[in-house]
């Protein structure tokens, strides 16, 4: 049983939708998103095999591109 | 997506933290029907992997109780029902509907363990033709989800009860995600034509926003009629633990839908579908047991379980696919469950690779995980921090000017409708 103060990786999905529709409401079309070491090492921990299957890691139809850079939320683009 | 631990903790319910949260609600253990007659056969229930019995006495008083007589634990469901309890047929131990020891004949008189002796009784309630129970503890009895159709006279309700081989929160994602019912339900939905009429646009805009029983979600889509003035939403409401209100049919003639979920254990679910009145008029349970092919004893087992199951691969008809049929399953609940259960009883989240579209079910579980760490820290169930109105909730749909917020749609108070 899983300890109560895991990170949640549901409330990572739950934030980034809005960013998607919010870019494809600006006539965009994202591909990508940036996401910050606590959200990628979660999404990391559960698609592993996606890239077993030599699948880009996917999030919500976007590949996962991981960054320790500034701004620390996630982005799309 | 969702991690092992969330998954886990989201559908363990069995001796489980989201079971311990899930007892604080009141929930459905039985239809009325099941135990309509007094001094009838007690009824075996299972919820969250608990063994009950539910009984109606020779005085039509209805009692639920741990199933297992509290002497040698033989099952209370093999009693006798008579002469106001239920009595073990093992060794004739009797008990009343509140749990109180009435008899014990293989003890001697005189010494009172008879007195001192229960076995342990749950509140319950009938309404809306069904019997619900609350198996928290007692001191923090939830108030009872008094939804407008459990106020209705029982012509205006008809329930459909099946059995579902899959934890319960595959249930719930099924409800709450409208975007397969284009596609699953196609040749099934019985307001599909009125629907598109009102709209052909198969890319909605789905927003999600939360309230304190859970949250609801709308579709906006554009109408056929004024697309540039007016937008078309449909809200359904997600009511924690385990409710689903869909929105009720343009067709005022159409009787509107709740579906519960309760879980009789980690991997099977009891379905409880309620359809009831929209318009005074009466709702006739045995042709909607017909109409969605779940009728007891032709669909049903005795247990109320599908006789369609991956063992005969759900009776899918490829000859019905070819004739028009796009899925070969009769009835959308068979519908529903077949692809369900095709997931494996509980789905591994880890693999699956959610859409946009899949907002419902993103928010659904980061709200449930969310209230079971609150709970867990010592908040009340999510629902039961304020007063609910659980008789103005409605799962609803209507075309509104474009600049009003979707949020007017299903919100407490009666809607107005589109013509039906």
């Amino acid at each position: 049983m899983a300890d109560s103060a895991t990170p949640s990786l549901t409330a990572v999905l739950d934030d980034l939708r809005p960013l998607i529709v919010a870019a494809r409401d600006r006539g965009e079309r994202p591909r990508y998103v940036v996401l910050p070491p606590e959200p990628y090492a979660l999404v990391a921990a559960c698609k592993f095999a996606d890239r077993d299957k030599g699948m880009p890691m996917l999030v919500l139809g976007l590949e996962v591109v991981p960054t320790d850079e500034p701004p620390r939320s996630p982005r799309v683009f | 997506m969702l991690s092992r631990q969330e998954n886990e903790r989201l559908t363990q319910v069995v001796n489980a933290p989201m079971g311990h949260m899930m007892r604080r609600y009141w929930v459905p253990a039985c239809l009325s029907e099941e135990v309509a007659q007094p001094d009838g056969t007690p009824l075996r229930v299972r919820i969250y992997g608990q063994p009950l019995v539910v009984f109606r006495d020779t005085g039509g008083r209805l009692g639920i109780l741990d199933e297992h007589c509290p002497h040698r634990l033989a099952s209370l469901a093999l009693g006798r029902n008579e002469e106001g309890g239920i009595r073990c047929v093992y060794h004739g131990w009797k008990f009343d509907v509140e749990g109180r020891c009435m008899e014990m004949p293989t003890e001697p008189e005189g010494f009172n363990f008879r007195d001192r002796m229960r076995t342990r009784s749950y509140p319950l309630r009938e309404a809306g033709g069904l019997v619900w129970t609350y198996l928290g503890p007692p001191d923090t009895e939830a108030p009872f989800p008094d939804f407008d159709w459990t106020r209705m006279p029982k012509e205006q309700v008809a329930i459909i009860k099946v059995g579902e081989r899959v934890n319960y929160l595959q249930g719930v994602e099924g409800a709450i995600d409208s975007s397969h019912s284009w596609f699953l339900h196609r040749d099934t939905i019985w307001d599909w034509k009125k629907r598109s009429e009102v709209s052909s646009d198969l890319s909605p805009r789905i927003e999600a926003q939360d309230e304190p029983y859970g949250f609801r979600y709308a579709a906006i889509r554009k109408p056929n009629a004024n697309p540039d003035t007016e937008k078309y939403v449909r809200v359904t409401q997600f009511i924690a633990p385990f409710t689903a209100l869909i929105p009720r049919p343009l067709i005022m003639a159409e009787p509107a839908h709740a579906q519960i979920f309760v879980p009789v254990d980690d991997v099977n679910t009891m379905f409880y579908g309620v359809f009831f009145s929209q318009d005074g008029g009466p709702v006739d349970e045995a042709a909607q047991r017909a109409k969605h092919h779940v009728v007891p004893g032709v669909d049903l087992d005795a247990s109320w379980f599908r006789k369609a199951n991956a063992g005969n691969w759900f009776m899918q008809d490829r000859e019905l696919m070819k004739n028009g049929s796009y899925t070969g399953i009769k009835g959308f609940t068979n519908q529903d469950m077949a692809c369900q259960e095709s997931m494996g009883p509980v789905v591994d989240r880890t693999q699956e690779h959610l859409g946009t579209s899949d907002v419902a079910i993103i928010r659904m579980r980061r709200r449930m995980l969310e209230a079971l760490r609150r709970f867990e820290a010592g908040e009340p169930p999510m629902g039961q921090e304020t007063a609910i109105p659980y008789d103005r909730l409605r799962g609803d749909q209507r075309v509104i000017p474009i600049a009003e917020p979707w949020q007017s749609v299903g919100a407490y108070g009666e809607p107005a409708r589109v013509e039906g």
